[in-house]
């Protein structure tokens, strides 16, 4: 289990990046270092009410300032817009609600109201100081469990209810029997607070239309080059072929840019009225306040559970809070609802939830968009395992999935092909020395010290592949001096895709990895795609690329038998180098063959046509690709400042065969300091007029060096059977699970204190704690 | 800093620390080597905040290049690589 099944020459090597040496030298190009003569630049008014009505909007003084072009408004550009759906929605997105600016009312802190374009940025940030806009001030909904109900004000008056989405519960007769006659039933809320993405790179659009060759061009900072062209060609009721989207370099998204917002929207609208180029880069207060939220949920979860700890039912009801404007996407509730029981043998399961709207800034899809589902459930695990005075690792490894017990299949349906959650248990058990760990902790208690350990395990149901997600594509080409050129439909932007797919199309070709170049990001370039998310590009991206590679290896390989008067089945290809096995003289390189291939065709086998390049497109054999990975943690609480330090984190993954270790380690850390900083530091606040009160990093608090503990790693490579390399996707686990396990490191730790930890959760969780630890000393 | 506080003065950027020939300087070497980057976002700031702390402290402690790099922030690394390109670059700066 723990072999490799297909290590190439590069496959599984720490290979340094390619992408590296651009940015450590100052010269990645983001959108903003893309510069057109002649650029207008945008500044937004913004409303500053949660909900209200709009009563006047006058543009007049911004717009006679010296420098403005134009000041756009509802009035200008709302009208036009007829279709906002995305090809990740279908035309059913239709129903989201949607709008470029604030019409008539405002819905949240934040809604544009008004677009200044100006000669400069500095003219336009003043001139939307301008900007009148009158608000008659309405009481917003803020709490989601609120909007929920019959007497909560419409965020959408023209929608009959605030409810998004709902799935009710089913009566499922397995779960009510086995709730009714289990020996113990328990029964939890837990509340997760609104956090965010915060890309170190906040959104940005520069947007050119050629009014002769009726031609639209965008640099955008974006996921997916073609979900933005698909959605700005259906708003702008352009053609697609009339669009052309280049994604540049993009300094990290985490879910933040899959699709573009109304504000890019409004840009490229603003281009096609002026005739000039204008950009637009987001600033960090803008970010904060309104380039997307996520995880403001809610999770009552029940366990039907028998003397021994063994979990025989579980249902779980689940509350999002939407906020006014949700992007595509922006609900997680129908997976949240089918995967919750996790890499447990849970007999019996039955999900339910609701999607609200508020008068707050959309959800959006942050890493791990259904992770509530996660922590619940391993916040519910121990917080059992206490009471019945079971270990919390005992009680999982009474409960999780074993090898015997494959294929899985779970209550609400979906199929564990494998899984190695219990061996990921026992590996960050033993690299964290767990058992040491709590006989060193009793005698630490007896001290008075309040350490704690913590522990989650995930399935990360990676790769999906359906509907706008089912395939991704590569053209793998050996030019024409023997280098080798990958166009993918991946959309990096900090995966590192630019190595590891270089890493697998030269394992296949046999040439170095140093010769291979992966190209991305331009809608004239690239094959179709839907873009990096979802933990998707290392399974579905890679695939293409390795059968791209294939057909190109095969044709490289004919050439050469013609050319050496030898059997293909005899020739080996290595290091840019073709021979005949056990005669290492009789060879050719790439480059010679290449060279052939275009240019000597009458030198070509005749069953070979000239050139050598290939496009292949690839779908996994599944809907999902199961990862999973089990993290573990300790912590100190001091018992006078409440202040928590992690002291170890131990994280045992299981990705299946893994390209770049180094990468799969990158991912993990980026992941867990993440769900760390979520769950210690970063918290949107709004307060009950849904002002937001966080919207600098003075308020909104991001993990810095100094705050993250070392996290170590443990790999075990269990190939998967959906795809031909056998990887898995893992992108956004590390910052499911870290949660979790944080969050019942820190209840372990104050235990002792005889805190009730139920009732409540994550941040008031942590912070009942603090003030629990605080009045206790 | 504010740009206003850089008046009068002479400002190192990243982009002046590689070698003309395109030899990466230590501190960019052991970002690559460490695998101190994703999205290469923040990485100008952390290169040139590190080079200049080690120029002033070629021995530091852990503790203490943690706290050098605390006013810069990254979303993609959870800081371990960057640690450790740190530590590698303080190593390598040492050795004759
Ligand atoms: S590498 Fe992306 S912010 Fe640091």
């Amino acid at each position: 289990m723990r072999g490799r099944a297909t290590g190439g020459r590069f496959v599984g090597q720490r290979v340094p990046r390619h992408e590296d040496v651009r940015f450590i030298t100052g010269t990645g190009q983001y959108v903003d270092d893309v510069v057109l003569r002649g650029t207008l630049h945008v500044a937004f008014a913004r409303s500053d009410a949660a909900r209200g009505r709009l009563t006047a909007v006058d543009t007049k003084a911004a717009a006679d300032l010296p420098g403005v072009v134009a000041v756009l408004t509802a009035a200008d550009l709302n009208h036009l817009v007829r279709e906002w759906w995305t090809d990740f929605e279908g035309p059913n997105g239709q129903s989201r609600q949607f709008r470029l600016f604030a019409d008539g009312d405002v819905r949240f802190v934040g809604e544009a109201v008004a677009m200044v374009v100006a000669e400069s940025r500095y003219i336009a940030e003043d001139a939307v100081e301008l900007v009148e806009i009158d608000i008659e001030p309405e009481t917003p909904v803020v709490d989601p469990g609120h909007a929920a109900t019959a007497v909560a004000p419409p965020v959408h008056p023209e929608l009959g209810s605030n409810v998004l989405l709902e799935l009710p519960p089913v009566e499922n007769p397995a779960v009510e029997s086995a709730f009714s006659s289990a020996p113990h039933v328990f029964t939890e809320t837990f509340h997760q607070h609104r956090y965010a993405c915060v890309p170190m790179e906040t959104r940005g659009i520069l947007a050119s239309w050629d009014a002769a060759g009726r031609e639209l061009t965008v640099w955008v900072s974006t996921q997916g080059q073609f979900a933005a062209q698909g959605l700005i060609g259906r708003v702008l009721g352009i053609p697609e072929a009339q669009i052309r989207v280049i994604m540049p370099d993009v300094g990290g998204a985490f879910g933040q840019k899959m699709f573009p917002h109304p504000e890019e929207l409004a840009v490229a609208f603003a281009t096609r009225q002026l005739g000039r180029p204008v950009k637009w880069i987001e600033d960090r207060r803008e970010n904060l306040l309104c380039g997307e939220h996520a995880r403001e949920d809610r999770a009552t979860i029940s366990f039907a559970v028998d003397d021994q700890g063994a979990i025989l039912a579980a249902k779980a009801d689940f509350l999002e809070s939407a906020g006014a404007f949700p992007v595509a996407g922006g609900s997680a509730l129908l997976l949240t609802t089918s995967i919750f029981p996790g890499p447990y043998r849970i007999a019996a399961a039955a999900g339910s939830g609701k999607t609200v709207y508020t008068n707050t800034t959309g959800r959006g899809s942050y890493r791990g968009p259904w992770m509530i589902e996660t922590v619940a459930r391993e916040l519910m695990i121990d917080h059992v395992a206490r009471i019945l005075g079971v270990d919390p690792l005992e009680m999982r490894r009474r409960n999780v999935v074993r090898e015997a017990d494959l294929p899985y299949t779970m209550a609400t349906g979906l199929v564990y092909d494998q899984m190695t959650a219990a061996a990921t248990l026992e590996q960050a058990a033993e690299l964290i020395g767990y058992d040491e760990l709590r006989s060193r902790q009793a005698e630490q208690r007896a001290e008075g010290r309040l350490v704690g350990i913590g522990m989650s395990l995930l399935a990360e149901p990676s790769a999906v592949a359906f509907g706008w997600f089912s395939s991704d594509a590569a053209v793998v080409r050996i030019g024409l001096h023997g280098r080798v050129d990958v166009l993918t439909t991946a959309a990096s932007h900090g995966q590192s895709l630019e190595t590891t797919i270089a890493q697998v199309a030269a394992d296949e070709l046999g040439v170095d990895v140093a010769d291979v170049r992966v190209i991305q990001g331009d809608t004239a370039v690239t094959p179709f795609g839907p873009g990096t998310g979802g933990s998707r590009s290392a399974v579905v991206v890679a695939g293409a690329a390795r059968g791209a590679a294939q057909e190109v290896r095969a044709k490289l390989l004919h050439i050469a038998a013609h050319r050496l008067e030898a059997a293909v089945e005899d020739l080996v290809i290595e290091d840019g180098r073709i021979h005949v096995t056990g005669t290492p003289t009789r060879a050719t390189t790439v480059a010679e063959i290449a060279r052939l291939a275009y240019l000597d065709i009458a030198a070509l086998p005749p069953d070979q046509g000239p050139g050598l390049e290939a496009q292949y497109r690839y779908s996994p054999r599944d809907k999902f690709t199961w990862s999973n990975a089990c993290h573990m943690c300790t912590c100190e609480v001091d018992p006078v400042t409440g202040a928590v330090t992690l002291l170890r984190y131990v994280v045992s993954e299981d990705c299946g065969v893994m390209i770049n270790p180094s990468v799969v380690e990158g991912q993990i850390a980026g992941g867990v300091v993440q769900g760390v900083g979520g769950t210690l530091l970063e918290h949107f606040v709004y307060d009950e007029d849904g002002n937001p009160l966080t919207t600098t990093f003075m308020d909104y608090l991001l993990p810095t060096a100094t705050e993250v503990p070392v996290i170590e790693y443990g790999h075990i490579e269990t190939p998967a059977p959906t795809n031909p390399g056998g990887h898995k996707g893992m992108g956004e686990g590390g910052a499911i699970a870290s949660p979790p396990a944080v969050i019942n490191a820190v209840a372990d730790a104050l235990a002792p204190l005889g805190a009730d930890q139920s009732r409540v959760g994550v941040a008031e969780y942590i912070a009942d704690r603090l003030v629990f630890v605080a009045a206790a000393t | 800093m504010l740009a206003v506080q850089a008046d009068g003065h002479e400002v190192t950027t990243v982009e002046a620390l590689a070698s003309a020939d395109g030899e990466l300087s230590i501190v960019q070497q052991a970002f690559r080597d460490a695998h101190g980057l994703q999205c290469g976002f923040c990485t100008p700031g952390f290169v040139v905040t590190l080079t200049s702390f080690l120029r002033d402290h070629p021995e530091p402690t852990d503790d203490e290049i943690r706290s050098a790099l605390s006013g810069n922030l990254c979303r993609c690394t959870g800081y371990q690589g960057i640690l450790k390109a740190a530590r590698l670059a303080a190593d390598a700066g040492r050795r004759p």
